[in-house]
């Protein structure tokens, strides 16, 4: 789990080893499962058509499972095949849907090696997931949702300014235990579901690459899975949620925030995503209230697109940055070379005048991914820009493999 | 084919209307090797899609083709059109989804006839007629056709309309049909299943002489 933070004691005073990890540490990049929200390519404009939980990321459902083995270059699911496709479904020759009973789990391990084009450094890494939903009632209403993560050298909390921390965790740290009820369900037309734990918040496009600004000037970072109570409810055409958080108690204690916010996304085609979201947040070092629009859209089977732009006003920071302003943007085009092999250009930009290092921000990201099975996933990428955690420069290319279970 | 080359009042092009008469029965589909050897008439180039619900949140299937072709005649007066008769064909292959996995098994499950071939799925019709809406300026016609898939035939209703485009005479058309009426048992996979009604839609169909 995260080490118990504590304010400068013991030489841990994040102002002090910024140096040391600012420099040498980058950002955890594009999520070991490489899973990106580009299915609305293929008409699924919500992510809760192929994951459990109705704000996406995490554990697939059994459909989301199938979609996932036919999307990749070979069909075989070599888990399914290891259990000899033991499973619940009443024909036993169909896939496996990965449950064993009323227990849904899956594991991945990753390992990415990088090396910065800049400086003579190569940078190998191992990453791992393990992820269990125990789903309890007749209809699987209730879930139990848990993800554990590793990562071979836990990252320390970094500070970004005067008044501004990435915060930092253990080589082991767990990353949702979510209690999620499914109050109501009408088949497809609609539902509502309510949340309580630990969690990504319910924001935005929803993405895992944390170099993007998005994520790590608005506390959506590796290590960000506040406390939380949401709610979800949902149509047809849109997609609604209202949540409350808390912070964990494991980070630094000026960076233990509490807040409120909302997300709603309308779907005008089954291509066509388009949302907002905000939330409004307080802490010992500053207060701070986001919002932005963003859109997922489908332009063909071939393209897909992925845009958010986030506007943030921060007060009550200590001098000498009492407050400022905030603009973090996000795009992504997609293109499908085939269903397996996929490519990606990603740009970033951000504008911050408040207690940053640099007032403007950018990065470039061209990544490509194959998923050569369900279990077999290889991924070669390509950055340059403000990219590391501590926000400074690097240029860098990265190749990584995922195994999943 | 038969035509009324005299111009109505109005100024529209009696062979135009001709045309859009005739293909207004065109709307969907099929007919391998039933083509008149002199159609007249000729349809190609449209799209033609479809979307059918699931128990999915969310999840709609969509695919479409632009591989419809046809034929038909009919004849044309004043603002009522009398289609005579008219075919279409679609290679169901031709049909995407945009995930071949699903291509492949809507062939297999929605399309292969009980001894496994894939024919062309037919929709021919009879005689209708067709009137003038005067507010849209459209032709336009409920109708029934006779729709063969997987070697099954069954009656089908579709709404159509259409109108002139320079030389041509576009057509679009929608209407439902139900897979389980030609034998298409329910639809599974992976725990989704497919609603039985299908939405059936003909944009921009061109007609030519």
């Amino acid at each position: 789990m995260r080490r118990s933070p504590g304010p400068c004691r013991s030489g841990r005073c994040p102002r002090l080893h910024i140096g040391a990890i600012g420099s040498a540490l980058l950002l955890l990049e594009t999520n070991i499962v490489h899973a990106t929200p580009r299915m609305i390519s293929y008409g699924y404009p919500s992510c809760i058509s192929c994951h459990v939980s109705v704000q996406g990321r995490g554990l697939l459902n059994s459909y989301g499972r199938g979609i996932e083995v036919a999307q990749s270059y070979s069909k075989a699911d070599f888990t399914a095949m290891l259990l000899g496709r033991r499973a619940n479904a009443p024909d036993p020759t169909e896939n496996w849907n990965g449950r064993f009973g009323n227990v849904l789990l899956d594991f991945l391990i990753s390992t990415r090696l990088t090396q910065r084009l800049d400086h003579e450094k190569t940078d190998p890494m191992l990453a791992a997931l393990y992820r269990q939903v125990i789903f309890l009632g007749e209809r699987d209403q209730v879930r139990i949702n848990t993800e554990v993560g590793f990562l071979d050298s836990g990252l320390s909390d970094t500070r970004l300014g005067t008044n501004r921390i990435a915060n930092g965790g253990g080589v082991v740290f767990l990353k949702k235990a979510l209690l999620e009820w499914r109050v109501e369900e009408n088949g497809a037309a609609s539902g509502k579901e309510i949340a309580f734990g630990r969690d990504y918040l319910p924001l935005g496009i929803q993405i895992d690459d944390y170099t993007t600004f998005i994520l790590n000037l608005n506390r959506d970072g590796i290590y960000d899975f506040p406390l939380q109570l949401k709610g979800f409810m949902w149509t047809e055409k849109s997609l609604a949620s209202v949540f409350a958080y808390a912070p964990t108690f494991e980070e630094q204690s000026d960076a233990r925030e509490y807040g409120g916010g909302f997300l709603y996304e309308h779907y005008p085609a089954n291509t066509l995503a388009l949302g907002v979201q905000g939330l409004s947040g307080w802490e010992d070092n500053f207060d701070r209230f986001r919002i932005g629009p963003y859109a997922r859209w489908g332009i063909s089977n071939k393209w897909a697109l992925l845009v958010e732009a986030d506007y943030t006003y921060f007060w009550d920071g200590a001098p000498p940055d009492p407050g400022g302003n905030q603009v973090t943007t996000y795009l992504q085009l997609f293109y499908h070379h085939y269903e397996w092999l996929v490519s990606s250009a990603t740009i970033n930009f951000a504008y911050s005048d408040f207690s940053l290092p640099k007032d403007n921000l950018t990065s470039f990201r061209y990544t490509i991914g194959a998923r050569l099975n369900r279990n077999f996933t290889v991924v070669a990428t390509y950055a340059i820009g403000d990219i590391q955690r501590d926000l400074d420069y690097a240029h860098e290319l990265s190749i990584f493999a995922t195994v999943k279970f | 084919m038969e035509l009324d080359r005299h111009r109505s009042a109005d100024g529209f092009s009696q062979r135009a209307r001709s045309m859009v008469n005739v293909m207004l029965a065109s709307l969907l589909v099929i007919s391998t090797g039933q083509l008149r050897a002199d159609p007249g008439y000729k349809a190609g180039g449209g799209k033609i899609s479809f979307t059918v619900g699931s128990n999915v949140p969310f999840v709609k299937i969509s695919g479409s083709s632009s591989a419809v072709n046809g034929s038909g005649e009919g004849t044309i007066a004043g603002n009522v059109a009398q289609v005579r008769s008219a075919h279409f064909e679609l290679d169901p292959k031709t049909l995407k989804t945009g995930i071949s996995m699903r291509d492949q098994h809507m062939y297999e499950q929605v399309f292969a006839a009980a001894n496994g071939s894939i024919a062309p799925v037919v929709l021919s019709t009879g005689a209708f007629q067709a009137k003038r809406n005067a507010a849209s300026g459209k032709w336009e016609a409920n109708f029934q056709a006779q729709l063969t898939m997987r070697g099954v035939t069954r009656p089908v209703r579709f709404h159509a309309s259409a109108e002139q485009k320079g030389s041509d005479v576009i057509i679009n058309a929608e209407g439902a049909v139900k897979t389980s009426a030609f034998g298409v048992k329910p639809i599974t996979y992976s725990g989704a299943k497919v609603n039985d009604e299908v939405n059936v839609m003909v944009r921009d169909l061109p007609v030519k002489p």
